[in-house]
């Protein structure tokens, strides 16, 4: 017999039991001080990140040998999950890669720490939007490791076919549907799935359109705005020309066995130049083009850096240590070398991007436009309010205004309560 | 003609066999040594058990019961709420939306359930060569994981998938398995947990039907039962207290559902699939809200407790029997 509920309830309960009673390790048996980092697929071949990280764990140690570095890849699936209840139950990392709206949400319940220390010799390097990105209260939650940006990518072969060009606007997708529909082609990809988030999915839409999450102050939201509305409608009409997938409202974001890679979708936003290749593998090298965030009343795109944030496991006698990992970490050679192996782009000015031609001048030029995400303490909870809605909307069983507006009574409850 | 004497005192009354000489006593000595010994050894064996569900089970329940009357945070800073988790809990529209989806759940997973594991049970129960076979194969599916089986029927459950292209075929359909309204997404969600987990239920009918007493069977069909004759009104009634048992165990099963719908639906379409476990896991670890998910875990403990208890009432009454 299954027993999730207990194991739930023991997870949590472990929490409390546990968190008072933990000494964290963070000393190893022969005097050195010890940093746990989780690190995640930044580097989507396994093989290659295993070896990568292997790497950098003996370059920094062979640099301090008075500290034990540990870094643990982990997967992305269920990560909140699972750094909560780390930290929950006193065992979690020292160091965490996470993005900027989930900093704020572990910031709002104590589970983060600032790392201003750590960057502070190199804080002139840093692109100020990076910083911005992980700063809360004049205090910086984050030393930001890479950087990534959404552009679109297009099936130009579907296109051409079609005598269409490449739509660069809303008023060119929406102008495309009808006719690629009628080949059983869905000119634009959407994943509404709820376990996915809104900053690659509706949010970049709501930006396009002019719109914003939060309000300024961030007191309240500003997501059921016309913009907001315009750009739900906007999804609700290409659904209806037959220019999203049929199962666009519960799709998530995979690439390989979705319908983009077996021609059945013409254009999405990707995230990686990993996700790129996927694409191309399926499709054809010469039949996928990378271009630039659409537009509506202006471009924009969500591109976040990851951030590698100290959490609340780390204890003083090993703060200087932890400071000293961030800082090695978020060095030139080592972003100079991930980016290489990742695709991404770096966050400091004193490092060069990745590699050169269309695909990389294309995400270059994306940069500008991008948004790292609204961060708030209740930022993801605005989401897991406002996706169902989004679905009910695509899905016909209400208006964009009306979901909308009801997923904002919802989201003012939980602000409320923040 | 013998007389019987009554016996002169209340003492003189008791049997003999109470009356104790030294002999006597020295073996009630040794049989309260042996039987202390016994006990001795049967609490060694269940000592185990009794500590892995104490330290596992019993304690993280009571401190998920304390947790759930405080605000917790990642920095383990505890503020006492008294009942406010519970208070924001029984307000909040989404724990009775997911409640209502879990219940409307149950009432499709579990007669689905039964009916299939006492199909098979029954079907296995005839089978002369290779019932162990079959057994071994129809016991696969509980052996797989619900992230394996979630993925796999999802695809098979596709808009283009295979189920949908042979519905096509005669000329049905496409049918939105996963994405229409809520009757269709739970009914189609049940049916992969029942694919999932009847191979479990089925092996406990299977042990009922094994049990029970051929004789009876032959009786019946001497008397000129037919087959469905024999099944209603003497295999059934015999398997009354498994058939409870499992039908209590089975609903368990339905209120914790939520490993096939976080694979397959992620709660959605517009929260058609949000079970009670669902909004339990956002709480505590999408939101870390741990008081407040610890008060929606507390809420599932008692609907558990109270249907074990009922099934434990009942299973003692059939004893009784």
């Amino acid at each position: 017999m299954s027993s999730t509920p207990l194991r739930l309830m023991a997870m949590t309960a472990a929490a409390v039991l546990t968190a008072t009673a933990t000494a964290c390790s963070s000393s190893s048996g022969d005097g050195k001080s010890e940093v746990t980092v989780w690190m995640y697929p930044v580097i989507k071949d396994e093989v290659a990140s295993k070896k990568f990280w292997e790497q950098a764990e003996s370059g920094f140690e062979k640099s301090h040998p008075d500290i034990d570095l540990k870094i643990e890849l982990q997967t992305f699936d269920k990560r909140d999950a699972q750094i909560s209840a780390a930290l929950a139950a006193g065992s979690g990392p020292d160091i965490a890669l996470i993005t900027p709206d989930q900093a704020a949400t572990y910031r709002s319940v104590e589970g983060l720490l600032p790392v201003d220390e750590a960057v502070d010799a190199d804080r002139k390097s840093f692109y100020p939007e990076t910083l911005k990105a992980a700063t809360f209260d004049d205090k910086l939650y984050g030393a930001p490791l890479f950087q990534n940006v959404n552009a679109t990518a297009y099936n130009t072969k579907i296109f051409a076919d079609a005598g269409l060009g490449l739509p660069a606007t809303w008023g060119d997708v929406l102008a495309a549907a009808p006719v690629l529909a009628k080949k059983g082609i869905a000119v634009m990809d959407y994943a509404g799935s709820p376990e996915q988030t809104l900053n690659l999915s509706y949010y970049p839409l709501l930006w396009q359109a002019g719109g914003t999450v939060f309000t300024k102050d961030g007191k309240d939201v500003a997501f059921d705005s016309p913009a907001g509305v315009s750009a739900l409608q906007f999804l609700v009409d290409l659904k209806k020309a037959g220019g999203l997938p049929a199962d666009a409202a519960t799709a998530g974001p995979a690439v390989e066995g979705a319908p983009i890679a077996e021609g059945k979708v013409a254009m999405r936003a990707v995230t990686s130049l990993p996700e790129l290749n996927q694409m191309r593998a399926a499709l054809g090298e010469d039949d996928v083009r990378l271009g630039l965030p659409l537009r509506s009343t202006v471009r924009a795109t969500y591109g976040n850096p990851g951030l590698l944030a100290l959490t609340s496991i780390n204890k003083d006698h090993n703060r200087q240590a932890a400071y000293d990992v961030l800082a090695y970490l978020t060095s030139p050679p080592m972003q100079t070398s991930l980016n290489k192996a990742a695709g991404n782009f770096p966050t400091r000015t004193d490092v060069k991007a990745p590699g050169s031609g269309p695909d990389f001048k294309a995400l270059n030029d994306s940069l500008q436009y991008a948004n790292p995400g609204e961060p708030s303490p209740v930022a993801r909870q605005v989401m897991a309010a406002l996706a169902p809605y989004i679905q009910a909307a695509l899905g016909g069983d209400m208006s964009a205004e009306d979901a909308l507006k009801k997923a904002a009574n919802e989201a003012r409850d939980l602000l409320s309560r923040a | 003609m013998s007389v019987q004497t009554l016996p002169s005192k209340a003492s003189d009354a008791r049997p003999s066999r109470l009356r104790t000489t030294p002999t006597d006593a020295n073996g009630q000595d040794a049989r309260r040594r042996q039987r202390r010994r016994e006990a001795v050894t049967g609490i060694l064996f269940v000592l185990p058990t009794l500590v892995i569900f104490g330290v596992f089970k019993f304690l993280p329940v009571l401190g998920a019961g304390a947790m759930s009357l405080t605000q917790y945070r990642l920095n383990g800073d505890v503020t006492f709420l008294g009942t406010d988790n519970y208070t924001r809990l029984f307000d909040d529209p989404h724990f009775w939306e997911s409640l209502g989806a879990t219940g409307a759940y149950v009432v499709l997973f579990v007669p689905l359930i039964i009916v299939v594991s006492l199909a098979g049970a029954v079907l296995l129960n005839k089978l002369v060569r290779f019932s162990g076979t079959f057994r071994a194969v129809l016991f696969v599916p509980y052996l797989s994981s619900f992230v394996m089986a979630g993925i796999v029927w999802s695809w098979i459950f596709d808009l283009d998938g295979p189920l949908n292209t042979a519905l096509g075929g005669l000329g049905l359909g496409p049918v939105p398995f996963l994405s229409g309204d809520q009757w269709l997404v739970l009914g189609s969600l049940a049916l992969v947990s029942v694919w999932k987990g009847f191979g479990y239920s089925m092996l406990v009918f299977l042990a009922g039907l094994k049990a029970q007493p051929a004789e009876v069977h032959e009786a019946a069909r001497i008397d000129g039962a037919s087959n469905w004759q024999a099944f209603r009104h003497v295999t059934l009634p015999l398997l009354k207290p498994v058939l409870f048992f499992v039908l209590v165990i089975e609903t368990i099963v339905g209120f914790q559902v939520f490993d096939t719908i976080y694979v397959m639906t992620g709660g959605g379409p517009n929260r058609a699939s949000y079970s009670l476990i669902y909004f339990l896991y956002d709480q505590g670890f999408k939101f870390l809200d741990f008081g407040y998910a610890a008060a929606a875990g507390m809420v599932l403990f008692a609907v558990v407790l109270i249907l074990s208890l009922i099934q434990r009432r009942f299973v003692e009454g059939k004893d009784a029997q």
